[in-house]
């Protein structure tokens, strides 16, 4: 019940899913370094990019709606991005005045701020697509090959293995001391914030101490099968036409992206 | 669905560039060198503990606890964790964390997680453990005084950094940028220290053992002292600098040619297809602003390998 | 080949008069978000000074049923507590009259000393420390813990855990005592030592176990559960003698 929310894979038997892993993690870094290279105000590049986003949520066969039912996530930090449209560059387009501010929204202003949020809107989307259709120990043997350290990825494998047997504990710690949390009549509960947040700090050192000991336990398993320093797996992504001819056409594609924005 | 709603996981989008870019080269070198101390001084008993270890930060990363009218307090854990597993396993776990949170939950961008991982894990564990590691030897009372304050100093340094990262984008004013995170994170600073220290506490209590190996095996100590000191009173000095005087900063800014950088309407890395950033101001505000940052890092290798060799000598 | 009871409830009602008047439960119906149900129509009414033993196969429901009675999970039904409905507002004051004990008491300790863990429900409730002092005390003394103050919790045996974590909620004097798998993981002395540990305490408790042996010993009620549903209710000595419906539901005769 509990795996579900750390599985951010979506199963389906589409193009995207049988793509190598490696190409798929290089065309959406590719994808997004071009939203990064589009020019403020490129809004037909935008828009472009968006519709190929829309098309690869529809290859994913997990519906073209897919990626914008979950693409709100980096909402809250627009927040940091709204001062952007009181840009001392620009025509003024207002003059607001609440209390000792004076804010003045300009064209340049709404422009970046603009551009900042569908960059990112669009870049968000295709992460999210990418881990929908990549199993994550592909997607870590697929860093493998792009030859990120072999030491990382393997904390991330461990990382991913223990996570959800993690957060799990975690979850049972929260519920404990959700059931000891009373009140009765008259009596202010709760203590202080210092008394509530050293009682936190003591749950995280009880976890610290129990994933410390927990290693030491997995660390002796592994001994057992054989281990003495060197992880080996085996990495079974053999690239196939297909995933040329993906990376091909993608590279293509956002060569076109980028000659609408310029224009 | 967001495990860590502390907002300092910025995504794609909001930082430019060439503020991406470098923030990269920075991280790539420091968790670089992380990985052949690793090797050196760790046995390969390590990895498995880093794995959970990196488990353990996300999992605790869920802890809150009520504050004030239904906001929570929360946890980052970078200097906890520098300060009990060592600081270059520190930033090792604190990079496999940021890394899954950006690429599995979309906590934080892709192209943007340099910058990330230098904020919340490097910098952190570099604070972290510079500040603890200076006290090691004392009583346990200033320990976890300090242990408090690190964490405290390292969130805000995070976010400092990260709200210049944000100005120089061109993203935000500076003025309205740097008080709003300070000013938040001063707050969040005080639930990471509360949480770390009781959590150190807690160890200390239960398994002494754990703290002291990390804290002595780790080579070069003084070296990160300083730079855990350098770095925090930039953080501290910086920021009311900052908030108080915007129009100074701004000034100095222009007149280095950073202002330009980040708020030039037509600023382009590829402008119609030639020869990137020939020109005068682009090119030397990159310049500057690389070699500011890797200056540095460079100091701290450079001191704490100084500092390593006289202490050699002082012993022979 | 055991033959299935098609899934009658024994309703007798042991205590006559009896009216819930620590625990009522009415129509309790609960599915997890993934649309799976795992509770269907379950009633149940404790009284006061009542033992009852909560049985059946995993996955039947019991640490479901469990988790709404402090408001954890929340269903579809009514519940009080001694006539206290359970809602979203009252969670507090709930949770100060029923002490739940999870299965694995790692779960339940998450403080560094055993004063600590126990003294955490009374603080929190606002106690004076000295109040809270005497609360420890008391709570150790009935769980025959006291020299166990100082201690600390993470290097204690499974069976002093499992005390320990009976102690943290006997601290906060509930109504109810409610056990999820006590005996679970205890080796024969320690599981002993709970059993009459069990028996001694004079609080109304409703206690889910796999242990039958234990059950018959300790619960003159038990309430059988299966596949979210209450498929029986009533007096220990005269269920267990019942082999095919027992069978039926996943139990064995002790």
């Amino acid at each position: 019940m509990h795996a579900d929310a750390f599985d951010r894979f979506h199963e389906a038997d589409s193009r995207l899913h049988r793509l190598d892993p490696r190409v798929k993690v290089v065309v959406t870094t590719l994808f997004i370094l071009s939203n990064a290279l589009l020019p403020d105000g490129a809004w037909a590049a935008f828009g472009l990019s968006w519709i190929v986003l829309l098309w690869a949520n529809h290859l994913s066969s997990l519906g073209v709606e897919f990626t914008f039912k979950r693409s709100f996530i980096a909402l809250p930090f627009a927040l940091a991005a709204i001062s952007a449209i009181f840009s001392p560059l620009g025509n003024p387009l207002a003059d607001w005045s609440i209390g000792p501010l004076t804010l003045i929204p300009t064209d340049y202003g709404l422009i970046k701020f603009g551009s900042i949020m569908l960059r990112s809107w669009i870049s968000v989307q295709a992460a999210i697509l990418l881990v929908a259709t990549t199993r994550f120990p592909d997607m870590i043997h697929a860093f493998e090959h792009l030859h990120v350290p072999a030491i990382l990825t393997t904390i991330v494998s461990f990382l991913y293995r223990y996570l959800f047997v993690l957060t799990d504990e975690v979850m049972r710690l929260l519920r404990a001391r959700q059931s000891r949390s009373g009140s009765v009549a008259g009596l202010k509960s709760g203590r202080s914030v210092v008394w509530r947040a050293r009682v936190t700090g003591n749950m995280a050192g009880q976890l610290f101490l129990r994933s410390y000991e927990r290693s030491d336990r997995i660390y002796t398993a592994m001994q057992a099968r054989g281990y003495t320093g060197q992880l080996r797996t085996l990495n079974p992504h053999v690239m196939q036409s297909r995933d040329w001819v993906f990376a091909a056409l993608s590279i293509v594609i956002i060569l076109l992206l980028q000659l609408t924005g310029r224009f | 669905m967001s495990y860590s709603p502390l907002p300092l996981h910025i995504p794609d989008g909001f930082l430019n560039l060439v503020i991406s870019l470098i923030f990269w080269g920075i991280t790539i070198i420091t968790v670089g060198i992380a990985i052949s101390k690793t090797n050196k001084s760790l046995g390969e008993k390590q990895v498995p503990l880093m794995g959970i270890m990196a488990a353990f930060i996300f999992a605790a990363q869920m802890l809150n606890f009520p504050v004030a009218g239904g906001t929570s307090g929360h946890f980052l854990g970078g200097a906890l964790a520098a300060i009990v597993l060592g600081p270059w396993a520190g930033i090792l776990v604190m990079t496999a964390v940021i890394a899954v949170q950006g690429l599995l939950f979309q906590d934080g961008g892709l192209l943007v997680m340099g910058a990330n991982i230098f904020n919340m894990g490097l910098l952190t564990a570099m604070i972290g453990f510079g500040l603890y590691r200076s006290v090691s030897g004392r009583n346990k009372r200033t320990r976890l005084v300090v242990a408090g304050v690190a964490a405290w100093l390292a969130v805000l340094a995070s976010a400092l950094v990260a709200s210049l990262q944000l100005w120089l984008s061109g993203t935000t004013r500076l003025e309205i940028v740097v008080p709003a995170m300070l000013g938040v994170h001063v707050l969040i600073g005080l639930g990471e220290a509360a949480i770390t220290v009781a959590a150190i506490s807690f160890i200390e209590q239960t398994r002494p053992d754990l703290l002291n190996e990390k804290a002595i095996s780790a080579k070069g100590g003084r070296g990160w002292v300083y730079a855990g000191v350098v770095i925090s009173l930039l953080a501290v000095l910086l920021s009311p600098l900052a908030s108080a005087n915007p129009d100074g900063l701004e000034r100095v800014a222009r007149d280095m040619g950073f202002l330009h950088l980040g708020q030039s309407a037509s600023y382009k890395i590829l402008p119609n297809y030639t020869i990137p950033f020939l020109g005068g101001t682009a090119l030397s505000t990159i310049v500057a602003g690389a070699v500011g940052a890797l200056v540095v890092l460079g100091l701290m290798i450079v001191i704490g390998g100084m500092l390593r060799r006289k202490k050699v000598h002082q012993h022979e | 080949m055991p033959v299935t009871h098609k899934t009658t409830p024994i309703t007798t009602p042991i205590f006559e008069g009896c009216d819930g008047d620590v625990l009522t439960v009415e129509d309790l119906h609960f599915h997890y978000p993934d649309g799976h149900v795992a509770l269907r129509d379950v009633s149940l009414k404790l009284c006061e000074g009542e033992k009852v033993a909560l049985v059946g196969p995993n996955g039947a429901g019991k640490s479901t049923l469990m988790l709404h009675l402090n408001g954890i999970l929340s269903g579809e039904g009514e519940m009080s507590i001694a006539g206290l409905r359970i809602e979203p507002d009252n969670l507090p004051a709930i949770r100060a009259m029923v002490g739940l004990v999870f299965q694995s008491p790692d779960d339940q300790l998450f403080s560094p000393t055993v004063f600590e863990d126990v003294a955490f429900g009374p603080l929190h409730m606002g106690l004076p420390e000295d109040e809270v002092h005497a609360r420890v005390d008391e709570a150790l003394e009935m769980v025959r813990m006291c020299d166990y103050r100082d201690r600390l919790s993470h290097h204690l045996s499974m069976g002093e855990k499992k005390r320990i974590a009976i102690a943290t909620v006997l601290s906060m004097r509930p109504q109810i005592l409610v056990l999820d798998e006590p005996s679970a993981g205890l080796d024969p002395r320690a599981r002993r030592s709970l059993i009459n540990l069990l028996r001694e305490l004079p609080i109304t408790m409703l206690v889910s176990s796999h242990d039958l042996h234990m059950v018959h010993e300790l619960f003159p009620r038990m309430v059988i559960m299966d596949e979210g549903k209450i498929v029986a209710d009533g007096p220990t000595a005269a269920l267990m003698e019942d082999e095919v419906l027992l069978e039926a539901h996943g139990l064995e005769k002790p």
